[in-house]
């Protein structure tokens, strides 16, 4: 598991790690049942407040991408379809931000915006 | 036990200085950082919490005991470095070692042994001939070598070369990992303290300023640049304190209040605590 912190990034520190080890479990990175360090030899090893790593754990427990069993650690879990389903509107969701900012800059319409998508569709068709 | 460290309405006056501790408290399993200018009270309060003092009013718990200068059992399970440490400075390591085995009821021959070699300390040099670094190594071996759960440090880096600091920061950290181990420290080294610490006190002037969990009190605060004629655009209430130059001025802000022109800067523990003193701990 890799986990960089960046000193530049505004995101507060444990939304970083969330990303990041959320990133690397649905790229497939840490495969389910990995068992990850703990909250306390990573804090230790990023040289951050175990209290951060435990709210990013925390985090990644609430939105289902980790199990935490008592004494044990905590492990990935094994994906649901709502999840996958998620992380597949999270990426559309980029995207669009993306798509957004290059036709802001260009200064195009929504309504031209549409008819390009109409015509990606047709010519798929 | 919840708290390795509670101070509940503690009072201590010495002259015309008072310190008020009114609600501190250090919780068990963390490493808790205290910062403060000479004279703020820090030693004041080492000394009452390893019962070198008495204070006047209130209530010390150190692990669960709230007598400690009574309790050799308690203080057997905690370590302490604090400046002219009563070691009897005409004895090397290896005898200090020897006396040690009889003072603390789980002293730890091998341990000590060990972090001697680690640190490379002359076993034969009597302690009152070594450097400041290597008689700070000496008294943190014998901290870590008698099965302490709790670490007592008052400005145990101060005078370290960078080297040496690291590798006691090291040293502390792997002590840290356990889950039973707890860390009070006083330092003026900040960013020692910002590697370090899970929570983060400033002591000022004998009273509490602000005590905070690092990570989230380095997350919530930016500086931000702006030059005299462009100071007008922020809003005042907004500004907790400012430092300015001739061509620049910084401010110091929440995050949530800076506005979009401007660009947040992530800051070290060490502006940030000199920016809060600056705006009178305005927080």
């Amino acid at each position: 598991m890799d986990v960089i912190l960046s000193n530049n990034s505004q995101d507060p520190i444990y939304l970083q790690i969330v990303e990041q080890i959320r990133a690397q479990i649905v790229q497939g990175i840490l495969a389910e049942g990995t068992l990850l360090p703990s909250i306390r030899s990573l804090a230790k090893d990023l040289r951050i407040s175990v209290i951060t790593t435990k709210r990013a754990y925390d985090e990644l427990e609430r939105e289902g991408y980790i199990q935490t069993v008592a004494a044990k650690g905590s492990y990935v879990a094994a994906r649901s379809h709502e999840q996958l389903k998620e992380e597949y509107l999270r990426k559309i969701e980029e995207h669009m931000r993306s798509i957004k900012l290059l036709s802001d800059f260009l200064g195009l319409s929504e309504e031209e915006l549409g008819m390009m998508y109409q015509l990606l569709v047709k010519g798929d068709a | 036990m919840e708290h390795a460290i509670a101070c509940t309405n503690v009072r201590k006056k010495l002259g015309s200085f008072s310190l008020d501790l009114e609600n501190f408290c250090v919780q068990k399993g963390t490493v808790h950082g205290l910062i403060g200018a000479n004279g703020s009270g820090k030693t004041t309060t080492i000394k009452l919490l390893l019962g070198l003092m008495k204070q006047d009013e209130g209530d010390i718990s150190v692990l669960s005991s709230s007598a400690i200068a009574q309790d050799a059992d308690t203080r057997n399970r905690i370590g302490f470095i604090v400046d002219d440490a009563s070691v009897p400075s005409m004895l090397n390591p290896k005898e200090m070692g020897a006396v040690l085995s009889h003072v603390y009821s789980e002293w730890d021959a091998t341990a000590y042994s060990k972090l001697l070699t680690q640190f490379k300390l002359d076993q034969k040099k009597p302690y009152r001939s070594c450097s400041r670094g290597m008689k700070v190594k000496v008294l943190l071996a014998i901290a870590l070598s008698h099965k302490a759960s709790l670490l007592i440090l008052d400005e145990p880096t101060s005078g370290l070369d960078p080297l040496s600091r690291d590798e006691i920061l090291s040293l502390l950290s792997d002590y840290s990992k356990d889950e039973e181990h707890t860390i009070f420290i006083t330092s003026h080294i900040t960013s020692d303290l910002e590697k370090l610490c899970d929570y983060i006190t400033v002591l000022d002037d004998g009273k509490v300023r602000l005590t905070e969990e690092k990570d989230a009190l380095l997350d919530s605060y930016r500086l931000v640049r702006t030059t005299h004629s462009g100071l007008s655009d922020f809003d005042p209430e907004a500004i907790i304190a400012k430092r300015e130059g001739e061509f620049q001025i910084e401010l110091l802000m929440h995050k949530e209040q800076i506005p979009t022109f401007a660009e947040p800067i992530r800051i070290t523990l060490e502006e940030l605590v000199i920016m809060l003193a600056k705006g009178g701990y305005r927080t």
